[in-house]
């Protein structure tokens, strides 16, 4: 009998020991550039979490409630209700939220009167009563996984101020542009395996570096897993295309999409281009594995798909929309398939001779993307003077033309891995369609609704990998100072977006 | 790898002196405003050409941006133009594609104080109509449209100027200002905030010098 408890107690130990040794040697061919890049993320989206004013992020006081929501009461917020929590509305008056928000010239709570009110507010949101917060605003169609995590930190500082609940959980988002610029370090070391270690470094700190990755994960908001997740399906695919698709890639790929749909409804639009990945690579497989390649991608889609049937069964015996936020969107008829497809061409493109106008007077790549892209914070209120934009269309020139140069250079192997592009640049669009169809249903009312380039953030791997290639475009004896000047100059940019934000909001 | 250490001390060596060019600059003062209150929203513009004016202003000295309380999610391109006795003093334009309720539109510095001036705001092409925010008023006194005809209120307009005291010269108002609002007030947030950037870009720097060996 002691014999048997012995042996019983010593096979868990055993299995433990297994797993640690198939585990470790995983964590361990991770390369330590890739954990410094995943530092340097961490540490500047924890700067921006400081630098941002409390709820001055887009959308964070209904992501604020919907972790408040879930944390409080285990329940998730009802879809359409606007209404906040006394708790958190009675802080958003000490912080004089509404006043700063959108008005620029309005500053944050600045003198010991208004920190005293401040304290006084946070004193009365803690006696207020009433758990949770049913409504979430725009949060509330949002699937639950990040606010899950995020309920983590919530419930651990459950008895501190909201501010101190929401600045845990900001250094949790900031974990999170961690991943992202690690799995970005690794995407770009298996798209471009014969490149000097020093180009995957470049990468992987200019991801880590880029301000609006860390404002955005410097705030509470699921954008930030959104990051994570699609930088890690970039990195899972491309390992599979470079080294084929076995079980442990599909169940890795496969548990991507689930996490992915269970992050933020925006993840549909990489899915089409997922699929299509996964089908070239499980046909791939087929011709060395024959039909169990098949079986491993259906082990994939049924690991993916898994949390999509189960919502659907929801919806269906609980007679909502089966589709829930979805189908309200498929069902919205809004003008002719082509007057909707010339409005998704020129969201990001010169229209079309011939074709209707939809954006008169905007060049929609330049002002509204361009722009964003380099500077545009808060509730879309703090930007830099004019001339700053111009000036940075010279280094984003240089950047594109050495890329341009590394491609034409590489152009037998982009022959050769054509299908491969074809799979990035399918999730690329499938993404840019979505945000774009979503905008379409505001349009008139409101021209580009969703023009916002935090929204292709999922894809800061492509962005990572061109900027590898401009490095190495300089040519062998320049493309070291190259990368070096592109880590400088994404240093620099992070760092006056900082104070430009600082600037905002305490200056 | 000397090449690399070259380019990387002279990057830093350009950043650091750029960070100081900005903080020894001033940031932009608020010179005056008209002393309207955005209570309500007054008009809205329609996807027409347009332009508003409104008289009776006061231009402060040093004027180098006039702010104009409209709303849009993606603005058209906006012409701002200032008259004094029938003849332009200022003008600036904002290119397309703003967001917000609070539109600071850059004009040439005004080098004296003047009054009473008439501020004219135009736009040629309008896809999304935009709401003028201002405060209800007699239709004497109230902005004029297209037609001259009075939209029912004032709008808030704000003057903005360079400021005396440079950005170095306040950091210390910067930093205790940072000290605010927040969950753990207290004199370190600005220290703790440099410390984790210098830190970042260190461990960044080191990294860009290790990757070449």
């Amino acid at each position: 009998m002691s014999g048997r408890t012995a042996t019983r107690g010593a096979r868990p130990a055993r299995t433990h020991t297994l797993a640690a040794s198939v585990k470790a040697p995983r964590l361990k061919r991770v390369p330590r550039a890739a954990w410094i890049c995943a530092l340097v993320a961490f540490l500047n989206a924890a700067c921006w979490s400081l630098v941002t004013y409390a709820f001055q992020a887009p959308d964070e006081p209904s992501h604020f409630a919907y972790v408040k929501q879930l944390a409080e009461t285990g329940s998730l917020p009802t879809v359409g209700l606007e209404g906040l929590s006394s708790e958190e509305l009675l802080t958003l008056d000490g912080l004089r939220s509404e006043e700063v928000r959108e008005e620029p010239q309005n500053r944050a709570i600045v003198t010991q009167a208004e920190q005293s009110q401040l304290r006084r507010d946070l004193a009365a949101a803690q006696a207020s009563k009433g758990r949770g917060s049913p409504g979430a605003g725009v949060a509330a169609s949002e699937p639950p996984l990040y606010y899950a995590v995020e309920a983590i930190p919530y419930i651990l500082a459950r008895h501190a101020s909201v501010l101190a609940r929401l600045q845990l959980m900001r250094l949790t988002s900031a974990l999170m542009a961690g991943l992202t610029a690690l799995f970005v370090f690794m995407f770009v070391r298996e798209v471009l395996p014969a490149a000097p270690p020093w180009a995957w470094t470049v990468a992987g700190l200019a991801i880590a570096l880029t301000p609006l990755l860390g404002f955005m994960s410097g705030a509470v908001n699921p954008d930030s897993l959104l990051f994570a997740v699609s930088a890690a399906i970039f990195y899972a695919l491309a390992r599979a295309f470079r080294r084929g698709l076995d079980t442990a890639g599909a169940v890795t790929i496969g548990a991507l999409l689930a996490i992915g749909f269970l992050t933020k409804v925006n993840f549909l639009g990489l899915v089409p281009g997922i699929l299509v990945g996964l089908a070239v690579l499980a046909a791939r497989a087929a011709r060395v594995a024959g039909r169990s390649a098949y079986r491993t991608l259906a082990l994939a889609l049924a690991i993916g798909f898994s949390p999509g049937v189960i919502y659907v069964s929801v919806n269906a015996l609980s007679q909502r929309p089966l589709f829930g936020l979805v189908s309200a969107a498929i069902q919205t008829v809004h003008g002719s398939p082509f007057a909707e497809l010339n409005y998704i061409w020129q969201f990001y493109l010169p229209r079309l001779p011939g074709t209707v106008d939809d954006f008169p007077g905007l060049f929609m790549a330049q002002q509204l993307w361009f722009r964003g892209y380099v500077g545009l914070y808060g509730w879309f209120d703090t930007t830099f003077p004019a001339w700053v934009y111009s000036v940075a269309l010279i280094p984003t020139g240089a950047v594109a033309l050495l890329c341009g140069h590394a491609l034409f250079q590489r152009r037998g192997v982009l022959r050769a891995r054509a299908v491969e592009l074809a799979v990035y640049a399918s999730i690329c669009v499938g993404l840019m369609a979505l945000i774009a169809a979503d905008s379409y249903h505001e349009f008139p009312a409101l021209d580009a609704a969703y023009a916002q380039v935090r929204y292709l953030l999922p894809l800061l791997p492509l962005l990572g990998a061109a900027l590898a290639l401009a490095a190495l475009g300089a040519g062998r004896r320049w493309g070291p100072i190259a990368g070096t000047v592109i880590v400088i100059v994404f240093l620099a940019h992070d760092l006056f977006s900082q104070l430009l934000v600082a600037a905002r909001y305490y200056g | 790898m000397l090449r690399v250490r070259i380019a990387l001390a002279l990057g830093l060596g350009i950043t650091v002196v750029a960070v100081a060019v900005v903080l020894s600059s001033s940031p932009p003062a608020l010179l005056a405003t008209n002393s309207v209150a955005e209570s309500t929203g007054l008009s809205e513009t329609g996807t027409r050409p347009f332009r508003i004016c409104q008289g009776d202003e006061r231009l402060p000295r040093g004027t180098d941006s006039i702010q104009a309380s409209l709303e849009a999610y993606t603005g058209p391109r906006l012409t701002l133009t200032a008259y004094a006795a029938g003849r332009v003093v200022t003008s600036g334009e904002l290119a397309a594609g703003w967001s917000g309720r609070a539109v600071p539109i850059s004009v040439g510095t005004v080098r004296r104080t003047l009054s009473p001036v008439t501020v004219c705001l135009t736009a040629t092409l309008v896809d999304e109509p935009l709401q003028v925010v201002g405060s209800a008023t007699s239709a004497a006194r109230a902005a004029r449209g297209t037609l001259a005809q009075p939209i029912g209120g004032r709008i808030r307009l704000v003057y903005l100027g360079a400021g005396r005291a440079s950005w170095l010269a306040r950091a210390r108002s910067v930093a205790r200002n940072m000290e605010f609002g927040r969950a753990w007030s207290g004199a370190w947030i600005a220290p703790v905030l440099v410390l984790l950037m210098l830190v970042a870009a260190s461990v960044a720097s080191a990294l860009v010098l290790s990757a070449r060996e």
